[in-house]
């Protein structure tokens, strides 16, 4: 398989993730458009429904991305544990990536979305039902240990600002719209965008 | 101390150095432990954002912010009335490994004063990487800090262990650096480091390459100066990448009533550092005014290009170096519209535009779409 056949199949099989109710017909089109005009047509995005599924594709690859980043794990003995409401049914990659990054240590990744808990045992992952795992997650959230090792990265979040650095409108961009509520959107100034009115009057 | 006030001490101490990059592809064919904790990622992971929108992604400590360096600048100079103290190896990796299993950091970045000698110093920061590469076995991803001044030997075993390694020139030439600080010699401390850095890299195959930093403002340097440094340190020392950290004067040290350089200098040089990097624009068609420096109030591709009369240019007959010179065009979409030329797609619609992902409003101007140009760009102000 070539470069641009594996960017496909991976551009296929994140678009099939996605919870839009169009995306079967979608892909069925961009299919048949593969078929017909050859996978540069589909992959440059040329058409509308190559748009779309390129959009779908890259809408999942940033959740897992971000779900990658942001899930915070708990640790107990040789278990590292996690919970979150994913918007996407993405828990089962999340799972494989902590499988990847800690082989020796049993990964759950509890779903609070399906309702569904993702178990390592060895390299596979199997599903159960999430109750099963919800109260020993709730435990050792409540542990000590737990709670010293967030204070710890508070202080260390904490001591990693620079006041003269701080840029409001970046942030709001990176943050979650969940967010913005909190962080005094109508206060941000506006990013000067686009080109100033005098130097395209000097132009033409 | 304990543990809390060390990382409020020394994490604050090391927030200067701007580098939060974690993007590594692992060593080819290296098969890794099954014992091990923690892998390379290939994308940049970034665990939670700053109010200054930088991303946090590695837990970025000194090991000790003891210095007898005075760079006038840094807020760990010898003069800076500032409370010192240092980590044991054994106190960094453990809080470290906490950090990393619970998915806090995505890795490790090591700096340190210079304490009483770089040597010793140099020797304790590789003794904490080995620790935690060997006794912890963490295999993730580690930035480790050359101090300036060491030894072939220490950087030998540095290219070996981290995943990245990085020394700061700060400045773009001898006379600026002189104007730092009075206890650096450029050409030796650091320029030689660096030759030795590229050598080592190589030989030990280091994952993620060697980097730098340039501090923008405090010595009264010109883009023209700064761009011209980093050009040459891609050229002739194979650097993977340039960070720019604008100046900020921080209360107690010699600087300290200097100005604030704007945020706007640092994110045009960062324009420029990617357009030499990825698009393979030469330094020389920058545009700079007569001082030397970057108009701020005008992107610096859309300056280039109306400075260039490669425009109006034909997307269906133009080659690649000349689309990603076109404002509105990146390589992503200069990549794909190149493709199509090679089907013998032509290009008619400014939908068939959009849909590849150019943009618009900042193209249309510079290109000839179905015969037509357009002439003014008032419209798309």
């Amino acid at each position: 398989m070539n470069s641009k056949e594996i960017e496909f199949n991976k551009r296929l099989s994140l678009a099939k993730l996605h919870p839009d109710r169009s995306k079967e017909r979608i892909i069925q089109r961009v299919l048949l458009q593969e078929k017909n005009f050859g996978l540069d047509f589909v992959l440059s995005n040329l058409s509308e429904e190559a748009r779309r599924l390129c959009s779908f594709s890259s809408q999942v690859g940033m959740y897992i991305h971000k779900a990658e980043s942001f899930i915070k794990l708990k640790q107990f003995k040789e278990i590292l544990i996690g919970k979150a409401f994913f918007d996407f049914p993405v828990a089962k990659n999340i799972a494989e990536h902590f499988v990847r990054r800690f082989p020796q240590k049993k990964i759950i990744i509890i779903d609070e979305n399906s309702g569904k808990a993702f178990v390592s045992e060895g390299k596979r992952i199997k599903v159960h039902a999430a109750e099963k795992f919800s109260d020993f997650y709730n435990s050792i959230s409540d542990s000590v240990s737990d709670k010293e090792l967030e204070k710890l990265f508070g202080v260390f979040y904490d001591s990693q600002n620079i006041e003269a650095r701080r840029n409001k409108n970046y942030a709001l961009r990176m943050m979650p719209k969940k967010y913005w509520k909190n962080f005094g959107l109508r206060e941000a100034q506006k990013i000067e965008r686009g080109i100033p009115k005098q130097i395209l009057a000097e132009f033409c | 101390m304990n543990i809390t006030e060390k990382i409020k001490v020394l994490s604050s101490a090391g927030k200067y150095d701007i580098c939060a990059s974690t993007s590594c592809s692992p060593k080819k064919k290296m098969v890794l432990p099954n014992d091990r904790i923690g892998n390379l990622a290939s994308g940049g992971i970034c665990h939670s954002y700053l109010p200054s929108g930088q991303c946090v992604s590695l837990f970025k400590v000194l090991l000790s912010n003891k210095c007898v360096n005075d760079c006038f600048y840094c807020s760990n100079n010898c003069t800076a009335r500032v409370q010192r103290t240092e980590f044991s190896k054994e106190e960094l990796s453990k809080t470290f490994m906490h950090l990393y299993q619970a998915n806090y950091v995505e890795g490790l970045f090591l700096s340190s004063g210079i304490g009483r000698d770089e040597e010793i110093q140099m020797e304790r920061m590789l003794e904490t990487v080995e620790h935690l590469r060997f006794k912890e076995k963490f295999h993730g991803y580690i930035h480790l800090k050359i101090l300036p001044g060491v030894s072939k030997d220490k950087i030998d075993v540095a290219t070996a262990i981290a995943s990245r390694v990085s020394i700061n020139v700060e400045a773009p030439n001898k006379s600026r650096m002189n104007e730092l600080t009075s206890t650096k010699e450029y050409k030796t401390d650091v320029l030689k480091r660096m030759r030795w850095i590229k050598e080592k890299a190589k030989k030990n195959n280091l994952p993620s390459g060697h980097t730098t930093q340039l501090v923008v403002g405090p010595a009264e340097e010109t883009d023209r100066e700064i761009v011209s440094r980093t050009d040459k340190l891609y050229d002739e020392m194979d650097l993977k990448r340039g960070y720019f950290s604008a100046f900020t004067p921080i209360q107690g040290t010699p600087f300290e009533g200097k100005q604030k350089v704007p945020l706007r200098r640092e994110n045009f040089l960062y324009r420029l550092d990617f357009m030499m990097r990825l698009y393979g624009i030469k330094k020389d068609e920058f545009v700079f005014n007569e001082n030397g420096n970057l108009n701020l109030s005008i992107d610096p591709k859309f300056a280039m290009a109306l400075e260039s009369d490669l425009f109006p240019l034909d997307l269906n007959e133009a080659s690649f170096s000349e689309l990603i010179r076109t404002p509105g065009i990146g390589p992503t979409c200069a990549k794909r519209i190149s493709q199509m030329q090679e089907t013998g797609f032509k290009f008619s619609k400014e939908s068939e535009l959009k849909n590849l992902g150019v943009s618009l409003k900042k193209v249309l101007p510079f290109i000839e779409l179905n015969g037509r140009v357009q002439k003014t760009l008032l419209e798309f102000s």
